[in-house]
């Protein structure tokens, strides 16, 4: 897929764990474990959303676009 | 009794078994039947000759008609445990698919002129053609639930 998500590298910036943020997010930890595995095909912008407050960052450091 | 989904899938269920077991036992006893004079003594009074006829295309349209039920026995139980839009099922619809035009084949070869055994040719490739168009909604139906799946 063209576009990445890097969440485990704003994960690790942040020190925080997987259960924590789907936690704190409201998103089950199998959900959250499809978007750090690049198998999601859309993310809700109330999801992106809530991954930068809880994170801490912008759309931008959580997505890429990356020539296939 | 408060009818529902389930129980008519429950009915459904039972009516393939039971049509599984009556396409055996007739393979199994037809033979029988023809050989004691059943069916030239019933009430449709079918001639031997034709009864001899039709036997050969009975027992080669077994085949595919009883895989065909054995496959919508799989496809009813998958929805009966509430798995509808899964891969699965698109696979059993085709197999079905495919069953009801090999047996419209075995019946218009078997033909030979018979308007009747044309007919059912005709009616099986019929289902065979709708059978393909439900197999493609629900193809597409697995592919929405994918979507709506993998939709975070």
């Amino acid at each position: 897929m063209a576009i990445n998500v890097n969440i485990d590298i704003m994960m690790a910036r942040r020190k925080i764990s997987a259960g924590e943020l789907s936690e704190r997010i409201g998103i089950t930890p199998a959900n959250l474990s499809i978007l750090k595995n690049n198998k999601a095909r859309a993310i809700r912008f109330s999801t992106l959303e809530a991954l930068c407050r809880e994170l801490g960052c912008q759309p931008g450091d959580i997505l890429s676009f990356e020539e296939e | 009794m408060i009818w529902d989904s389930k129980k008519s899938v429950i009915l459904s269920i039972i009516c393939t078994r039971a049509v599984i077991v009556f396409a055996v036992a007739v393979a199994a006893i037809l033979p029988w039947l023809v050989s004691s004079g059943f069916f030239a003594d019933s009430a449709f009074r079918i001639q031997d000759a034709v009864v001899a006829k039709l036997m050969p295309i009975y027992y080669v349209a077994c085949a595919p008609v009883l895989a065909a039920l054995f496959h919508v026995n799989a496809l009813l139980t998958a929805i009966r445990a509430g798995r509808v839009f899964v891969g699965a099922n698109v696979r059993y619809l085709r197999v079905i698919s495919w069953c009801c035009f090999v047996a419209a084949a075995v019946f218009l070869v078997g033909a030979r002129g018979s308007l009747a055994l044309i007919f059912i040719a005709a009616a099986a490739a019929f289902a065979g053609l709708l059978l393909r168009v439900v197999k493609n909604v629900i193809q597409a139906g697995v592919e929405l639930k994918d979507e709506h799946d993998y939709t975070i």
